[in-house]
């Protein structure tokens, strides 16, 4: 049968009771590490081990713990169904079938016992409500104090007579009322608060005789708690609203929460000021309110409710709950008896966070103390942020020469093959090695090369058979492609023309080097040169893998003749074969021509696949495959693909992608900078090189950032626009723009006699510039010198004191300042000098 | 592993927000204390608090700071249905090398909220000095200072109405020039059936005014927070927002459209690139880095928890940190505390010589979310 349980921690530390109608639990909850075998998992660090447990004869209504506890026994007053109430320590309770000790408190007239509460200031205080009977109160107060153990003994034996002196309560209150909750003040001990009649909330005052202070006609009637951390606010509900009230102000609820479901129970929490919890019949969650928020003003608002969610993760409905008496941040709840769920969950406070461009992550914890840590420190957190970092203090990007740039990216292979890449594309089209009809492309791509025109002038096809290739054994031949462009893209891809020899063994031996041996060896294969390869493998060393050796022999055996026990073997073992250019290697010597799986293999370098691709592919194979592989290159975001596009319109489009997928903004406006001058004036490249600069600013990265705009500047090959303009004190009218369009013409026309151009009133109204303070003359003027022949230019441009807006020309104001502090200007004390720090310290 | 360093905040109360300047030297924060303090970087890279005054008459929900292009300029929004701008002053330098007194001045208060306000966020330099807040009552209003150097005048150049009650709000921060100002709102509103919480508003030039792009149907859980991240050049826009149930990172992309550049509307593509319950419930809080590929989320859970961007749709947790900093387990070594951990209530026998009593805790299917201190 499900039955309804309740659950109470108790004032001894970690220890917890809950309770049915007829059975009462003591736990104890300990860390699941102390835990005892058999101990039940209240949550996945604690334990709860169960101390011992009552069975109650009469039926259990309602529970209440004496809030200080004597010899780590707990002293429990039960509230039953006949209205008695059990006043015994757990001890007493627990030694069945010893007859208990306990004392009881026998009202006139058994009826329901429905709440008892222990005074938490008073703590021997304890109020009674009881259902109603017509000649009797309904509220009673008692002193545990002053019961004699003595009479309560003989309560005991049953078929005894109840002795006349009954122990008498101190105060009753409520004749022929019905009295469903009560709680007192935490503050006020005389003070109590009851919902009664299911109709009336009535605040009572005991200190003499029980006095009603207010009464205030509600429904909400239900569950009346007043506030531990404010006694101004008192929490009742019923039906599926809970009120909250001012008890200063008991006419009218301060609050009204409308639940979507009937209320089960609502409690405060003592060490969570303000915060109401309520949980709803048939359902599995609790409900946080915040009701109170420090306002300067009470009048001004109604205080904010925040509501808040927390799930224990019941699989059930839960029945009651409790929050820790210390540990602010755990609740305890249980559900019905029989599904035994006990759940003690985390309530964390809100954390909140905030993060810094230098990759500082800060949260609060609690309400005094910020955590933070740097994400840059740990290698796990690191992300493309710290790498760009990085970068940008090694001068990534800067270098004048492209291949430069690749060294600052090294342990980045995709992004140092690329502007390796752009390196030897731009050597190539400077040595006039690509010409290509009508574009003009600084960085070609091998699309932009393959201009083949497969009707007018188709590629010549080669074939060599084997044994000229020093394959005695074998009869075969291969039929490769040869264009002039398909040389070109060659070129591109860094692969020999024409299958030549001493480029070829460059090319493998730069790879060797680097320790691709397996790659240098399926590139001399692709070049049909089977002894080459079978000599790199041979060569490389122990540690790079034994098996190399072992593939070398096999590639010995090589033979071309379909029926060939190796080939059969061959095509049979390939699959095992992990290494990609191995694999390729041998799948190349077995394909017939058919080498579509080769050219999809995305282990394969992009070069190697292309370079492959131009030499067997025929023509419009060969343009499919490309376009294809753009395609493909470009959906992944892939810079590798730029040896295909080039610095066209669809490279821009590539490295966009590679942003999106990435965020590596700094190579994105590097890359587009430095290769894609032609585009550098397009809404993308503006937009990338923006946010790279104000990445750098984030960073406090100014020189960098300097160097990064000079470099800008210079490659847009564009004039900055000027900032000051001078304009005229009587029309307005701006003269340095006439100044300009004078210069301009001078240069076209008599720009010969190098005089300086003399203009000393405004070209517009003719009225005078201002005169120098020093020297007296029209601005505009130069500066007359007899000691020196030639007049620079800087001494007679017009300067001014930024504070006081006197000046003239450059070279007075330095002479003048040699000697003085004060502006030169009659009347002026402005120390214009000294305002400027830079001069100051020289 | 990676230890947190500690800062003591001595705020009375429940810290609401922390924000940093644009370089991430300054920091400040705010509390239900009424309180705003701020604090620098000093050479050692340690926070020393350098002001703190008091800002409203109730909680301070949000502090944010302007670009310092406007100066040293704060701003603030309060339970006390107003928001403010704050200027540090800074007061005659005593003698070359030293710093004057710095304190900050109320330079405004926007007082036209008639509610709570949640939010308040500077908008994009580009657009000049804007200011946009969010209130309870559901409106967003743009203010905006025409003269830069004077920040005590403000206009009220847009209210927009939602219907729900708001309770975040975020500038779209990408520097385009073909990006229009956008705005996103989150609403806290807790009823899964007034629909989408997440409303996506871009200004029209054409129109003068503010359109509402979107309402991201997919999100009907109440939002605590959201923030678009840095928009670095992307073709896309990355929204993250912290829901009741779980974190969400949006993508956002705007579509070449014939006719919505014609009416100077944009479309936007909007797609979930990821959600994560880690956190188990609520998520009360989302930030991202410098470059928009790492977003950090804190929740019900007590965690802070990273997210990093592998590519546009896949995101991948890396790393989750108790709040106190103390315990830092990665995910691996978080199953492995689940599992050696005492055995499981089925296993739970009868405690002897006492009554027999099971207790069975609610079998939990997602070890992810799973509590477990």
């Amino acid at each position: 049968m499900a039955t309804k349980q309740e659950v109470r921690w108790s004032p001894i530390e970690n220890r917890f009771v809950t309770w049915t109608f007829d059975t009462l639990c003591l736990y104890d909850s300990k860390p699941i590490a102390d835990c005892h075998q058999n101990a039940i998992r209240i949550s996945n660090r604690h334990g709860a081990e169960l101390i011992g447990n009552v069975n109650i004869q009469n039926n259990l209504k309602c529970v209440d713990i004496h809030p200080k506890c004597d010899n780590n026994d707990l002293l429990f007053a039960l509230g039953l169904s006949n209205g008695t109430i059990k006043l015994a320590t757990f001890s007493q309770l627990d030694w069945e079938p010893k007859p208990t000790p306990a004392k009881e408190l026998v009202p006139k007239n058994p009826r329901q016992c429905n709440t008892v509460v222990f005074n938490p200031v008073e703590n021997n205080l304890l109020a009674s409500g009881l259902d109603k009977y017509k000649p009797d109160n309904c509220i009673a107060i008692w002193d545990i104090n002053h019961i004699s153990n003595a009479n309560n003994a003989a309560r005991f034996d049953p078929k005894a007579t109840p002795p006349a002196d009954l122990p008498k309560p101190l105060w009753e209150y409520g004749q022929s009322e019905h009295c469903v909750s009560i709680d007192w003040f935490h503050n006020n001990s005389k003070v109590l608060v009851a919902g009664m009649n299911l109709k009336h909330v009535k605040l009572i005052d005991i200190r003499e005789t029980p006095r009603l202070i207010s009464q205030t006609l509600t429904k909400a009637a239900l569950g009346v708690h007043t506030n531990p951390s404010d006694d101004k606010y008192l929490a009742t509900f019923y039906d599926n609203q809970i009120l909250i009230w001012d008890t200063r102000h008991m006419e009218k609820h301060v609050h009204m929460l409308y639940q979507q479901k009937q209320i089960a129970k609502i409690g405060w929490s003592h060490t969570r000021p303000n915060i109401l919890t309520c949980l709803l019949k048939e359902s599995n969650i609790l409900n946080l309110y915040d009701i109170d928020h420090p306002i300067a003003d009470p009048a001004a608002v109604m205080p904010l409710l925040m509501e808040r969610i927390v799930n224990p993760n019941s699989p059930y409905f839960l029945n009651s709950f409790s929050w820790h008496p210390t540990d602010k941040n755990r609740i305890l709840s249980v559900g019905a008896s029989d599904k035994n769920i006990m759940i003690d969950s985390q309530v964390h406070d809100k954390v909140i966070i905030g993060c810094t461009p230098a990759s500082d992550v800060v949260w609060s914890s609690g309400n005094k103390v910020l955590q933070s840590i740097n994400t840059n420190s740990a290698p796990e957190l690191q992300d493309i942020s710290s790498k760009m970092m990085d970068r940008a203090k090694n001068q990534y990007g800067l270098a004048e020469e492209l291949y430069k740039n690749a060294d600052a990216v090294k342990n980045d292979e995709v992004l140092s093959n690329v502007w390796n890449w752009l390196h030897l594309s731009m050597k190539l089209v400077e040595d006039d090695k690509l010409s290509i009809p009508g574009v003009m492309y600084k960085h070609p791509g091998v699309l932009s090369v393959l201009n083949i025109d497969p009707e007018k002038n188709p590629s010549e096809t080669v074939s060599v058979t084997w044994t000229e290739l020093g394959h005695t054994n074998c009869g075969g031949t291969m039929k490769y492609y040869k264009h002039e462009d398909r040389d070109k893209a060659l070129l591109l891809c860094s692969w020999p023309i024409d299958r030549n020899a001493e480029l070829l063994n460059t090319v493998v031996g730069n790879l060797e080097r680097a320790g691709a041996y397996t790659r240098a060896a399926a590139l001399a294969v692709f070049n049909l040169n089977v002894q080459l390869a079978i000599d790199i493998l041979s060569r490389a060393p122990e540690h790079y893998g034994p098996s190399l050796n072992i593939v070398a022999m096999a590639l010995s055996g090589f033979s071309d003749d379909p029926n060939s026990v190796w080939k059969k073997f061959c095509s049979s073992t390939i699959g095992t074969l992990t290494d990609p250019y191995l694999k390729a290697m041998f799948g190349f010597l077995t394909a017939d021509g058919n080498y579509e799986s080769l050219l999809s293999e995305s282990n394969i370098a992009v070069d190697d696949r292309v370079a492959l691709a131009c030499i067997y592919l025929s023509d419009v194979k060969l343009m499919e495959y490309v376009k294809k592989l753009i395609q493909e290159l470009r959906d992944q975001g892939n810079l590798d693909g730029l040896l295909l596009t080039g610095n066209s319109p669809q490279g821009l489009k590539l490295i966009g992608k590679y942003l999106d997928m990435t965020g590596d903004i700094q190579s994105a406006a590097l890359l587009a900078v430095k290769a894609f001058s032609n585009e550098i004036n397009t809404t993308t490249v503006q937009n990338w090189v923006l946010n790279y600069q104000a990445l750098l600013n984030k960073w406090k990265l100014w020189f960098e950032r300097a160097h990064f705009d000079i470099m800008t500047v210079k490659l847009k090959k564009e004039k900055p626009l000027p900032q000051i303009f001078v304009s005229c004190a009587y029309c307005g009218k701006n003269i340095s723009s006439h100044l300009r369009s004078l210069k301009t013409q001078q240069y076209s026309r008599i720009n010969m006699t190098g005089s300086s151009n003399k203009l000393t009133a405004c070209p517009h109204c003719r009225k005078p510039l201002p005169r120098c303070t020093i020297c007296l003359m029209n601005m505009g003027g130069s500066v007359e010198d007899s000691e020196k022949d030639r007049i620079a230019g800087f001494d007679s441009s017009f300067t001014w004191c930024q504070s006081c807006r006197h000046g003239g020309h450059a070279k007075h104001l330095l002479q003048w300042f040699d000697e003085h502090l004060e502006c030169p200007q009659v009347g002026c004390a402005c120390r214009c000098n000294s305002l400027d720090p830079i001069t100051t310290k020289n | 592993m990676f230890e947190a360093q500690e800062i003591k905040a001595e705020h009375k109360d429940l810290i609401h927000d922390v924000s940093f300047d644009f370089y991430g030297d300054r920091m400040a924060t705010c509390s239900s204390d009424q309180f705003v303090k701020v604090w620098d970087k000093n050479g050692d890279g340690n926070w020393t608090l350098t002001s703190s005054f008091k800002a409203h008459s109730a909680s301070v929900w949000k502090v944010t700071w302007a670009n310092p292009e406007f100066g040293q300029v704060l701003a603030t929004c309060s339970f006390d249905r107003t928001a403010a701008v704050w200027e540090e002053i800074v007061g005659d330098t005593p003698g070359p090398g030293q710093r004057g007194t710095r304190h900050w001045v109320r330079r405004t208060n926007l007082v036209d909220s008639r509610t709570s306000v949640t939010d308040v966020k500077f908008g994009p330099k580009a657009q000049g000095l804007l200011l946009a807040t969010c209130s309870a009552e559901g409106i967003i209003r743009i203010y905006e200072a025409p003269d830069v150097m004077n920040l005590s005048q403000w206009t009220l150049q847009h209210e927009i109405h939602c219907k729900l009650p708001l309770s975040c709000l975020s500038w779209n921060p990408s520097l385009s020039r073909l990006h229009p100002p956008m705005i996103a709102v989150g609403s806290d509103d807790t009823n899964v059936n007034n629909g989408g919480k997440v409303f996506v508003y871009e200004y029209s030039e054409n129109s003068r005014r503010w359109v509402k792009l979107d309402t991201i149907s997919s999100i009907t859980d109440a939002v605590h927070d959201l923030e678009f991240s840095p928009n670095l050049g992307r073709s896309f826009h990355i929204l993250a927002v912290a829901t009741n149930r779980d974190l969400r990172i949006l993508n956002l992309t705007p579509l070449d459209d014939e006719q919505a550049s014609q009416n100077g509307v944009t479309k936007l593509d909007i797609q979930t690139a990821a959600q994560f319950n880690d956190h188990g419930g609520t998520v009360w809080r989302v930030c991202w880095n410098v470059t928009g590929t790492i977003v950090t989320s804190a929740g019900d859970d007590g965690f802070v928890r990273m997210f990093k961007m592998h590519s546009i749709n896949l995101w991948k947790s890396i790393t989750s940190i108790k709040g106190d900093g103390t315990q830092i387990p990665t995910a691996t070594e978080a199953t492995r505390s689940t599992s050696t951990a005492i055995p499981q209530a089925s296993s739970v026998s009868t405690l002897a010589g006492q009554t027999a009593r099971y207790i069975k805790l609610g079998s939990i299917s997602q070890p992810s979310r799973e509590q477990w201190y």
